[in-house]
Formats: C-alpha cells, sequence, structure tokens
C-alpha cells in the first residue's frame, strides 16, 4: 500500500470511530453527556441512561455494524462474481425471497422470531432454487442472473397478492419491515447475526484473490488456473447465506451493497483483500450513521433507516459522481 | 515426448459438430501456426486445446497427459492462453493487472516474492509496457491493452504459449514488435508457441510451421513454402491471390487480387 | 305497563315482517365496523354482502376492505352500500358509484362522538332510529359513568402499542385517544403531530409510561410482553402494569364496542372501576 492509501485508510477508521461515537451519543431520546459517559463506565448502576444506553442503543449500533459490514462485503462479491458494478446483494432474488417469508409471518401475526425464521426460509428456499437453475449451466453469470431476477419477479408479484388480501395493519406492518429496521434488536439477534457475518465474511476475504481473477471473466480465470464453477457457487452460496440472515432480522437496506464497493475501489483500487477489509469498515459505519440519522432527525418519530440510506447515499454518491472527473461507472 | 498432442479431436457446439478428427502434435520449441477462414473452427481448436470446451470424440495430451485430467493449477503454471481480448468491469492499474499472471504460482496467503516482481518486470520489459505501469487499463489504447495482456501472459513464466490473433488491433510496427517478441523467446528461450493468424504473411514470416484448417479439418500442415500455395490458398479461402516471394526473407508472400484486377486479367489472357 | 306491550307489538311485527321492514333490505358493508353496527341495530337480516373480516355468519364474501370485489356486489343486487372513508380506498368506492350504486361512505370516526354519530345516522338509514338513540344514549351514560369515577383519580400514562416491529403508536387525535382519556389515563405520545407513528423504543423508556397497553393479536404481542416486563427501568413493567387487549374488539368504532374497550382498559387502569382485568 502508498502513502495515500495508508492516509485514506487511516482516515477510514477514523471515521469509523466517529461513527460508533455518534451512534451512541444521538438517538430517539435526549440524553446529556455526563449521563452517557456515566452509564457507559457503569453499566451496572441502574438509571435510565443506562437502560437506554446499554438495552436499546448499544444492541442497536452493534447490529448496525455487522449488517452494514456484512452486505458490503457482498456486495463486493456480487459485483466482482457477476462482472457488473450495478450489482449488488439483492440482485439474484434473494432478498425477495426473504420478504416474502416475512411478509407470510407478519400477516399471520406470528412473532418476532417467527418473521426472522420465515424470512430466512424463504431466503435459502430463493438460494437454492437459483443455484439448482445455475448449477445445470456451470454457473454462467446469465443464467444466475435471468434465474434471480425471474425469482425476484415471481416473488414481488405473490408479495403484491398478499397485500391485496391482507387487513390494512398487516400491511402497513409488512410495508414498514420491507423498509428496513434496527430497533428490534435482541440479544439472541445480535449473536446469530455475528456468527454468520463475521464467520462468512472471513471466508470471503480468504477467497480474496480468487475474486481479483474471476473479474477477468470466466475463460480468462480458467486460463489462470481457476476453478471457476466452484469458486463461483462457494462465494454466491456464502455472500447469499449472509444476506439472507441480514435481511430476516432487519429488513430490506438498500444502497449499502451497491455503492460501498464504488467508494472503496475509488478510494483503494481494486485488490479485492483491501478492497473487503474497506468495505466491511465504511459499511459499517455508514449504517450506524444512517441510523442514528433515522433515529434522531424526527425524534420521537422514528424514520426506516432503508429510506435513509437510500436518500442520503443516493445524493451522496450523486454528487460525488457528478464533482469526480476521473469517474467511471461500467 | 510432444508438448502438446490432438488426437483425433472431434467438437462442436450443442449440436453443431465444428471440427471432426483433427490431429497434429507440437514438439518443445516450435512455432506454430493455425490458419484457416472465418468458421473453420480455428477458436473451437483452441477452446479444446486449452481445455474450455471438452472434446467429443478424441483426446488433447499435454506431456502425455490428458489435460481433462491435469489440475487447472498445475496447467496453468506451464501454459498461458491469451485470448484476443479480456473484458473486465473494474479499473484496474497496469501494474496490478499484470500481477494477475502470477495467480497459478501463488497460494492463497502467500504474499508476492522476489521470483513473482521479477517476472511481472520482466514481462512488462519485454512488451515494453514498463512506462504504462501506474496508468489505468481503461486508459489505453487498442494496442497498448494488447501489450498488456501479452505482459500478463508473460508474467505466468509459461513454458508454452497460447495466443488467439494477438496482432488483431495493432499497427503495422507493433504487429511486428509483438511478433518478435514472440520469436524472440521461442529462439532464445525456448517458449513453445501456438498461435492463431489471420494475416498470413505474418504467419509465414514468423512460424515455422502452419496447419491450415478448412470447414474443421486439417486441410494441410507443414512449413510455410509448402501451405502457403495459391492452389491451397484459392482452395480454402476461394478468393484469387498470387504468391511471390519475400524479397527479404524469402518466404512465401500473399499478394490480394480484387476482382476489378482478376477481370482485367482474365480479358488479356483471352485476348492473347 | 302500555307502553312496555306497545314496544312489544312493535318487536313482535319486526320478528313477524322480519327486520328490513321498511327501507333498505339489501344492504352490503364494506367495513367490520359498519357490519357489527348493524347487528347492533338488529337489521342483520338485510345483510347481502360483508367482507372477509367482518363477524357475520351466513352472509356472501365480497372480498376484503381494500380490495372488495365490485362485480361480486353489483351481482347481489343492493340496494345500499356502506363503506367508510378511509378504510376503503377512494378508487374503489368510485368504481362503486360509476357502476350505479347506491353507496353511502362515512366519515372514519376519530372520537366517540363521531362514533355515536355514525351509529345514529346509520339508524336513521335503516329506519331504526330509536334503537340507535336509545344505544347511544345507554353507552354516553356508561361513558359518562365511568369518566367522572376516573376523574378523580390520578392519571396514569399509557403508552398504547399497536405494533411490534416496528414500533406504531396513536397520539389523540384517533378515537383510540378518546378510550385512554375516558379511562382516566393520558397517552403518552399525545405530542405525536401525526395520527399513527413509529416511535422509537428508547423514548418509550425515556417517557416512563405507568401503564403499557399492547394491542396486536397473536404470540407477537407476548413476545412482545415479554420484552417490555425484561426493562426494569418503566414504571409499568416494575409495577407489572402490561396488558395485551384483543384489538378487533376493542378497536371497532361502534358505541357499544367502545364501552366495552372503555370497561375493559378502565379495569386495567384502575382496578375496580368497570369490569373485568387481565
Amino acid at each position: 500500500m502508498n502513502n495515500k492509501k495508508i492516509a485514506l485508510f487511516l482516515i477510514l477508521s477514523g471515521i469509523f470511530v466517529c461513527g460508533i461515537a455518534f451512534a451512541v451519543m444521538l438517538g430517539g431520546s435526549r440524553l446529556s453527556i455526563t449521563d452517557i459517559f456515566y452509564a457507559l463506565m457503569h453499566p451496572k448502576v441502574e438509571s435510565q441512561a443506562a437502560t437506554i444506553i446499554w438495552q436499546l442503543r448499544i444492541p442497536r449500533v452493534v447490529m448496525g455494524l455487522l449488517v452494514g459490514s456484512g452486505l458490503a462485503c457482498c456486495g463486493v462479491v456480487f459485483q466482482a462474481v457477476l462482472r457488473n458494478s450495478l450489482a449488488e446483494p439483492y440482485t439474484l432474488g434473494v432478498a425477495n425471497g426473504a420478504a416474502l417469508g416475512a411478509i407470510t409471518a407478519i400477516i399471520l401475526n406470528l412473532t418476532g422470531i417467527c418473521i426472522a425464521g420465515f424470512s430466512f426460509l424463504g431466503s435459502l428456499i430463493t438460494i437454492f432454487l437459483v443455484y439448482a437453475i445455475a448449477s445445470r449451466k456451470r454457473f454462467s453469470n446469465t443464467t444466475l442472473i435471468l434465474g434471480g431476477v425471474t425469482l425476484g419477479f415471481l416473488y414481488s408479484s405473490v408479495i403484491l397478492l398478499l397485500f391485496a388480501l391482507a387487513k390494512k395493519e398487516g400491511v402497513h406492518s409488512a410495508i414498514l419491515w420491507l423498509m428496513g429496521d434496527l430497533s428490534y434488536t435482541r440479544p439472541h439477534m445480535i449473536i446469530i447475526t455475528a456468527s454468520f457475518v463475521l464467520s462468512g465474511v472471513a471466508v470471503l476475504i480468504f477467497f480474496a484473490r480468487d475474486l481479483d481473477i474471476i473479474c477477468l471473466g470466466d475463460q480468462k480465470a480458467r486460463h489462470l488456473g481457476l476453478n471457476v464453477v466452484f469458486i463461483k457457487s462457494i462465494l454466491f452460496l456464502v455472500s447469499s447465506v449472509i444476506t439472507g440472515v441480514c435481511v430476516s432480522f432487519v429488513g430490506i437496506i438498500g444502497f449499502v451493497g451497491l455503492i460501498i464497493p464504488h467508494i472503496c475501489r475509488f478510494l483503494f483500487g481494486v485488490n479485492h483483500r483491501l478492497l473487503l477489509i474497506t468495505s466491511a469498515i465504511l459499511g459499517a459505519a455508514f449504517l450506524i450513521i444512517c441510523d442514528t440519522m433515522a433515529r434522531f432527525i424526527a425524534r420521537p418519530l422514528e424514520l426506516p433507516v432503508g429510506v435513509i440510506t437510500g436518500i442520503f447515499g443516493g445524493l451522496f454518491f450523486l454528487g460525488l459522481l457528478l464533482k469526480s472527473k476521473k469517474w467511471e461507472i461500467f | 515426448m510432444s508438448m502438446l498432442k490432438v488426437n483425433n479431436l472431434s467438437c462442436g457446439y450443442g449440436d453443431k459438430k465444428i471440427i471432426s478428427g483433427v490431429s497434429f502434435s507440437v514438439e518443445q520449441g516450435d512455432f506454430v501456426g493455425i490458419l484457416g477462414p472465418n468458421g473453420a473452427g480455428k477458436t473451437t481448436l483452441f477452446r479444446a486445446a486449452t481445455g474450455i470446451i471438452p472434446p467429443w470424440e478424441g483426446e488433447v495430451f499435454y506431456k502425455d497427459a490428458n489435460i481433462l485430467n491435469i489440475p487447472r493449477r498445475k496447467f496453468a503454471k506451464e501454459v498461458a492462453v491469451i485470448p484476443q481480448l479480456v473484458e473486465t468491469p473494474f479499473d484496474f492499474t497496469v501494474d496490478e493487472f499484470v500481477f494477475l499472471g502470477r495467480f497459478p504460482h501463488l497460494s492463497r496467503f502467500q504474499a508476492a516474492g522476489a521470483v513473482d516482481q521479477e517476472a511481472v518486470l520482466k514481462a512488462m520489459q519485454l512488451t515494453d509496457t514498463i512506462d504504462l505501469r501506474q496508468r489505468k487499463i481503461f486508459e489505453l489504447s487498442g494496442g497498448e491493452r494488447q501489450r498488456v495482456l501479452l505482459a500478463q501472459g508473460f508474467a505466468q513464466s509459461p513454458r508454452f504459449l497460447f495466443l488467439d490473433e494477438p496482432t488483431a488491433h495493432l499497427d503495422i510496427a507493433h504487429q511486428v514488435a509483438v511478433m518478435d517478441i514472440l520469436d524472440n523467446l521461442n529462439r532464445k528461450h525456448g517458449l513453445t508457441v501456438v498461435i492463431i493468424l489471420h494475416d498470413l504473411n505474418l504467419a509465414s514470416e514468423y512460424c515455422k510451421r502452419l496447419i491450415l484448417l478448412d470447414n474443421g479439418k486439417i486441410f494441410r500442415e507443414g512449413v510455410s513454402d509448402d501451405i502457403l500455395t495459391y492452389q491451397n490458398i484459392e482452395k480454402v479461402y476461394k478468393t484469387a491471390v498470387v504468391v511471390e516471394k519475400n524479397p527479404v526473407s524469402g518466404k512465401p508472400y500473399l499478394l490480394l487480387v480484387s476482382e476489378k484486377e482478376l477481370k482485367k486479367s482474365e480479358k488479356r489472357i483471352k485476348n492473347n | 305497563m302500555s307502553r312496555k306491550l306497545l314496544i312489544f307489538i312493535y318487536f313482535f311485527l319486526f320478528a313477524l315482517v322480519g327486520n328490513c321492514y321498511a327501507g333498505y333490505s339489501r344492504v352490503v358493508s364494506l367495513a367490520p365496523s359498519l357490519t357489527s353496527s348493524l347487528y347492533d341495530l338488529d337489521s342483520q337480516d338485510c345483510i347481502v354482502g360483508v367482507t372477509i373480516y367482518c363477524k357475520a355468519e351466513g352472509k356472501q364474501i365480497i372480498g376484503t376492505t381494500l380490495e372488495p370485489n365490485v362485480e361480486e356486489i353489483i351481482s347481489l343486487k343492493p340496494d345500499l352500500v356502506l363503506a367508510v372513508k378511509g378504510w376503503n380506498g377512494p378508487v374503489v368506492l368510485d368504481k362503486i358509484k360509476a357502476a350505479g350504486l347506491n353507496i353511502i361512505s362515512f366519515e372514519p370516526a376519530n372520537n366517540f362522538e363521531d362514533i355515536c354519530r355514525n351509529f345514529l345516522l346509520l339508524g336513521k338509514l335503516m329506519e331504526k332510529e330509536k334503537l340507535a338513540s336509545d344505544i347511544v344514549f345507554h353507552a354516553r351514560h356508561e361513558v359518562d359513568q365511568i369518566f367522572s369515577n376516573a376523574k378523580n383519580l390520578p392519571k396514569k400514562s399509557i403508552f398504547w402499542q399497536l405494533g411490534e416491529k416496528p414500533l406504531v403508536t396513536v397520539n389523540d387525535s384517533a378515537f383510540i385517544g378518546d378510550l385512554i382519556r375516558f379511562s382516566g389515563g393520558t397517552n403518552l405520545f399525545s405530542d405525536l403531530k401525526v395520527m399513527y407513528a413509529v416511535v422509537s423504543y428508547e423514548e418509550v423508556v425515556k417517557r416512563n409510561p405507568q401503564i403499557i397497553i399492547i394491542a396486536t393479536m397473536g404470540d407477537a404481542a407476548i413476545s412482545q410482553k415479554e420484552y417490555w416486563l425484561g426493562i426494569k427501568k418503566i414504571d409499568a413493567s416494575k409495577n407489572k402494569s402490561v396488558f395485551i387487549i384483543d384489538a378487533d374488539n376493542i378497536c371497532q368504532p361502534t358505541p357499544l364496542r367502545f364501552v366495552r374497550g372503555l370497561k375493559e382498559i378502565a379495569g386495567l387502569v384502575y382496578a375496580g372501576i368497570g369490569a373485568e382485568s387481565r
């Protein structure tokens, strides 16, 4: 890494730390700085601030860090494997499957755990179907994309059907779920998400060199000695499962998987080991900053975090696009 | 033991058989050119010989081992395949791009060592791409990109090189430059080269042996004097040519004949 | 005595001739609250079509509140279609009107007075004005009684939870606001500018409600209750005042159900007033 990249990495780490501080200090309710610090130093002392910080804010921030880094890394992988910088974790229909599962559970009035369970089941079914279709054609990109996108459309139609049949409250809840929500974080959710995201991202980083090679295309990758079908199937499975777990717990938070890889590639280059690590860090910081804004802007109302990532992320990216001379999107 | 042995190879796509009964072998140090009109099966042969598509009949052997049984990575350590172009969605720097050629030699967590740095450096020296090191590949011209592709192939430190029309987008200076590099590596370092070429004169000038394909079969194989005769060319390419001797190298040299000129000369013959 | 006899003969004739003695005899209801009101007005025999969510037996189902089947409605040849603005989408209502059917849309009820007014209007339509005004009179009486009892006791702050994920609550401008107010409570989020809103858990903890009422259904409500009881800092958990209520029965804007709901909630708020507490 040259000096410029080292400097950028330090700035990135700074943003990460600031993001965490920001997320802990601001939120849906106003707490004074002294109260916050006291609660952080003395977690065992019972006070309102301690309850809010330790039982509500910190679990939410941890979840946001995990989901943000998971989605960003999956975005990197999908963009490399599909060789398309407009690809993202939701391209292959996994999120739609999860949404269908969750909405079915919401309309049936099931508990939060069941919603997550149904949702994960929905994503697994999609992963299985796309895998089955793609493996017949040696995981060619065309088959992957067409299979995933078609399934996605099918699911969306069924979801709309459910909306037509459901009660008003059910539809309202379902739509709010779709917009993404970190508010419901329970400890077991963090444990499950952490195990999947941390181990999954570790696997992806393990295959970082293979990701570099896959960018060159299936044929050239084969010529360089890569077992393309095997690598693609592993990468697809691992990143789809990470995506499925994240969506099952927090709904569909868009934009993170699409834009963070772009920004990191622009700043740090195409080397996928560095790209995965920096995307994980930036994705985590981005999501918790957006979530803090979602809690803070209209308090005591809470805005859906997916809306903030979409609007804020979108405007930011448009600005970058217009200002930068070197920016190229293919 | 031949480096490459193609044995009665037939294959195609879907229901269509493209090549049938193709057999030839390539020895160490050979410089073989594969020629033929469009649709003759050159690319299909290329893909089968490099393990991209499976043979329907027959086998391809690399150093007496069936290439389907050789682990991909092991194969890639010795055999480099340079296609016409490589499209990537991301803007690598030339340095990073050429370095990818070292992939077969590095295990997942191995950092780049001195051997690798040297191989990359040498590859870029050979292809005259050192000055392009820090440039991004999207910024390069067609010719520069082709040279960078070559550099990537050379960085693999191969013993055997397959190339598919590496001069297609180059001006005459760079065409000659690239062929000179290959010629150099072949004669001085024993690199075995199998190259698909459209330009028959380039093939004549540089290749030690030529294989002429027609309709999926080998029409003729041999040295350029034997292959590049006007009868062979007119039969296979179905176009009129005149064959002369290159005044500098003595190798056969093909001159194209336009329809206008053909008609004129036919008239002359009639009048005489 | 003679007055009671008259009333008896009145109802007897009704029973003989059927409840749809005069006025509309083929009514389609597009909202559960209207259907229950029709039952309360003893006009259930006039109903020919209901939505799938209405509690009605042996009636033709014409779809959901959001998506009623217009053709099905037309085929029933109703002489009156009843709808609630906001519950049924305007597009559907336009379609029904365009089909030439007689449709009456009620304004949604945002407080107890609205509920009563709508009920009286319905009574007038079904020619059951007397019955309607009797019911409303009794309902008002009960509500006043409960409210006057509750007025003298210290107010308790109530957090009314409508959704689990995310956390949805109401402000005072919905009729739930009246339910809370008459039972002697104050709405924790009465300052909200919108009727239904997603709020943060943090703010609930900060505002420290004394009572939490969960108005969702199913297992979701049970796990939500456990969650609140696990946050020990709020008064509602300390006093174990986290309650689940049957939203379908309570949250329908009809006078009888309002009273039933009010009794239940008042009972939760102050043990002793009203009927059973859970």
